[in-house]
């Protein structure tokens, strides 16, 4: 259960928040993302978040409207314990709680940890 | 610095480790508090080429509770951030800092004053100057006339500080963390050796102040003056808090890294020694995060305190009655605790209700006293220590006879303390009393605001000791 005042439901809303410039996942390789990030991956237990393929289908779409206000700067998301899928997404002087099993499960995918 | 280095975590974080908390009635301004805070302990004057400051990614603040539930009904913020006008230099300066607008002054430090109460947030001041470190007479023919211009009058009021001044805090750290030694009684010590006096450790270092002014009537619940001493609106608690951003991603050549996420309480400091001598190592870095009104889960480390345990082991035979003293130490309780309630010491009371919480307890309707003694409440002078705390305070010798026993009696008539808890003391002879007979320590304090003297410089203070010696080859 997410405890976000923003509806984070859905990889697709979450990246565009974490994204924050508006661009189409359709634009984006995995690998150029992961570039362009401005936190690094650090351990098992930090990792950048990164916009990743929806279960459902192979070419996620952002919402053209993105969640109220524009995240600047940089983003660290911090999983302590990757078997509870909490997630806490930090930006700014904000601290936002998220719960994903699958999203930590694909991070762990992206970051080739096992999971 | 009376809580200096005292937690294995903050010993590393120097710039984000509060050192001592000040509150005391001002003598020359008694309808105003003075607050200090002092962070970046045992700066050795000559501490170049980068010279202390505050951490502009430290969050400063001054918690004052004046409602009796040891929250944070009034908090003052200070948030800093460094200009550096050559960046191509290594110099701290180029040319002589005659003013705080020097061009000649490379790395200038400058910080923002928030007032937080129930009616909001109040940006009290921005943009306003610390003065440099004394780094010495080439550099700062005249420092004192650029600390004065550093003093901040808000239009709310306030009067406002920030940078380095002299340490202030004396204690012998040498004796009392080899084994409880306290030089004077060391031929009692189960390690003996020869008495001599008490060595001041802090003697001739610095340390960056935060200090406050404040009008009485800005820190009482109501707005008002209290009515008198009894009155419990007289009563005020403060304690200071450093925090930092919860996540910090190093950087690496050119990415300069980040620090993102709430900000998070890494440091608290209210009456004096508490995380030094009786927080336990293991609990140290825990309690630093916490909020006061939470402590009452440390409770069994005033109740029975460790030291106290081990004053009669060092010295033994030297403490009889302390070593049969198996009851909860109610006094240190009242003291640290809750403040010491109506009726207990004659005209006397700071009491600020039964919440546990570590915080300096001030009762503002005692005025400062004309003739004060070293030893607060303890040396007869209700403007002194336990009752805030006045940067002369000898509060390791207050502290340490406390803990001795000598307070006991204030909850158990029948106890009598033994009499060596009456004469131990740490640095200044107790024979001294008077803030004139500090001698050197003296030197450390002035008398109108900011109230902690001006800074050692580097380069009549080159080093720590120029004769340095090894006791145990």
């Amino acid at each position: 259960m997410s405890k976000v005042i923003a509806d984070l439901s859905g990889f697709t809303k979450a990246a565009v928040v974490l994204y924050g410039d508006g661009e189409s996942m359709e634009n984006i390789s995995r690998r150029s993302f992961i570039q362009r990030g401005s936190v690094g991956l650090a351990a098992v237990t930090a990792v950048v978040v990164v916009p990743l393929v929806n279960s459902a289908s192979k070419k996620p779409k952002f919402a053209s409207n993105r969640a109220a206000g524009t995240v600047e700067g940089p983003l660290v998301a911090h999983i302590a314990d990757t078997k509870t899928g909490e997630i806490h997404l930090m930006f700014g002087d904000k601290e936002v709680v998220h719960h994903s099993t699958e999203l930590v499960n694909q991070l762990l995918n992206a970051a080739k940890l096992p999971a | 610095m009376s809580s200096h280095r005292e937690a294995p975590e903050i010993s590393k974080d120097p710039v984000a480790d509060s050192t001592d908390l000040y509150a005391f009635v001002s003598p020359d301004k008694p309808d105003t508090v003075a607050i200090i805070a002092n962070y970046v302990p045992l700066q050795l004057p000559a501490g170049g080429p980068n010279f202390y400051e505050f951490g502009d990614d430290v969050l400063y603040e001054i918690h004052i509770s004046n409602a009796g539930k040891a929250e944070a009904d009034i908090t003052y913020q200070f948030r800093f951030n460094t200009e550096v006008s050559d960046p191509g230099t290594f110099l701290y300066n180029t040319g002589q800092i005659t003013s705080l607008s020097s061009k000649t002054w490379n790395r200038r430090q400058f910080y923002t004053v928030t007032r937080i109460d129930k009616s909001g947030s109040h940006v009290l001041g921005t943009g306003l100057a610390c003065p440099p470190c004394n780094v010495g007479k080439r550099s700062i023919p005249a420092y004192d006339t650029l600390a004065q211009a550093a003093i901040g009058s808000m239009s709310s009021g306030e009067k406002v500080f920030a940078g380095q001044r002299a340490e202030g805090f004396y204690v012998d750290l040498g004796s009392i963390f080899d084994l409880g030694d306290l030089r004077a009684f060391s031929p009692a010590h189960l390690i003996p050796g020869p008495a001599s006096a008490g060595v001041n450790s802090t003697a001739g270092l610095n340390v960056h102040s935060i200090a406050l002014q404040i009008p009485i009537t800005r820190l009482t619940h109501d707005g008002t003056m209290p009515s008198g001493v009894t009155d419990p609106a007289a009563s005020i608690g403060f304690w200071t808090s450093a925090s930092r951003q919860k996540a910090k991603v190093s950087g690496h050549a050119s990415d300069k890294g980040s620090k993102v996420g709430p900000y998070v309480q890494v440091s608290r400091l209210g009456n004096p020694l508490i995380n030094e001598v009786i927080i336990p190592m293991g609990t140290k870095d825990s309690w630093n995060t916490q909020s006061p009104n939470g402590d009452n889960k440390f409770l069994s480390y005033y109740e029975h305190p460790g030291l106290a345990a081990l004053l009669p082991v060092l010295y033994k035979g030297v403490f009889p009655n302390l070593a049969g003293l198996t009851a909860a130490r109610a006094d240190l309780v009242a003291i640290l605790l809750t403040g010491i309630p109506a009726g207990i010491v004659p005209g006397f009371q700071n009491f600020t209700g039964p919440t546990h919480a570590d915080m300096l307890r001030l009762n503002v309707a005692i005025p400062p006293s004309s003739t004060p003694s070293i030893f607060g409440l303890l040396g007869k002078d209700a403007a002194g220590f336990p009752n805030g705390r006045r940067v002369f305070d000898d509060v390791t010798t207050i502290e340490l006879r406390a803990l001795a026993g000598l307070t006991y009696p204030l909850v158990a008539k029948t106890y009598t303390p033994d009499a060596a808890a009456g004469k131990i003391y740490d640095v200044v002879d107790p024979s001294t009393t008077s803030l004139s007979g500090l001698g050197a320590i003296g030197e450390n304090y002035s008398t109108t605001f900011p109230y902690l003297g001006t800074p050692w410089d580097g380069f009549g203070n080159p080093s720590s000791t120029a004769m340095p010696s090894l006791s145990n080859p």
